[in-house]
């Protein structure tokens, strides 16, 4: 189980295959993690711009919110 | 000045009538290619579990044609139109009929995640359908980005 709680509220992540994870919130998408290569986690933006490779989904999963979170205007 | 012409975005579903190999599947994708590419139409298949989903955009009339196209083709049956709606711009605007492969699992989707497929499929409401679509969407592109990255 992936501890999707500890997300900011509102944010919803569907699972769109095995190894592919998208995030959104209120009708905003946020980006995704690709997990389709062995101990990597590709994280990218909801432009499919590359934010980063991590070791672990949940490394990917926070990168993706804490990018969304600064690049969203003030 | 012109009016540039609205563009319809569509997505369906489908049961293959029998199972698709990679070599039927090929053959699809090069006839769908084709005929898009000749009435400007983009879009995107995906194949799972003896299951089509196709996305399809270009101006009204390409669409209502390809889909007349589709409709007749017996390899396929059961069609159902999942969104059909105006978009401002098209998501799929490089590919004549677009193609990744999934990562197919029985597995269910693990707590706390939305299933996209069954969203798509099942949901009662417009508003759940059209998210998983764009599920859908940024799923393609960020795999073709990085096949793209790999070459």
């Amino acid at each position: 189980m992936i501890d999707t709680e500890a997300q900011p509220p509102g944010v919803l992540w569907a699972r769109v295959d095995a190894a592919f994870f998208v995030a959104s919130s209120r009708g905003t998408f946020l980006g995704s993690v690709d997990g389709q290569f062995e101990n990597e986690f590709i994280a990218r933006d909801a432009h499919s711009c590359l934010i980063g490779r991590y070791a672990e989904l949940k490394a990917g999963m926070i990168a993706v919110i804490d990018h969304s979170t600064k690049a969203a205007p003030a | 000045m012109t009016d540039t012409p609205s563009l319809r975005w569509l997505a369906y579903s489908s049961t293959a009538t029998t199972p698709f190999d990679g070599a039927r599947l090929a053959q699809l994708l090069e006839q769908s290619r084709t005929a898009n590419q000749r009435h400007d139409v983009t879009g995107m298949l995906l194949y799972r579990r003896g299951r089509f989903i196709q996305f399809l955009e270009g101006t009204h009339d390409a669409v209502t044609s390809t889909m007349e196209r589709i409709g007749r083709d017996p390899r396929h049956t059961d069609i159902r139109v999942l969104i059909d709606a105006a978009t401002p711009s098209r998501h799929f605007a490089e590919w004549t009929m677009g193609y990744e492969p999934l990562i197919d699992t029985d597995q269910p989707a693990p707590a706390g995640f939305r299933d996209t497929f069954i969203d798509l499929e099942n949901a009662p409401d417009d508003a759940t359908v059209l998210r998983a679509a764009h599920e859908l969407t940024l799923w393609f592109r960020a795999r073709a980005d990085t096949h793209n990255e790999m070459r």
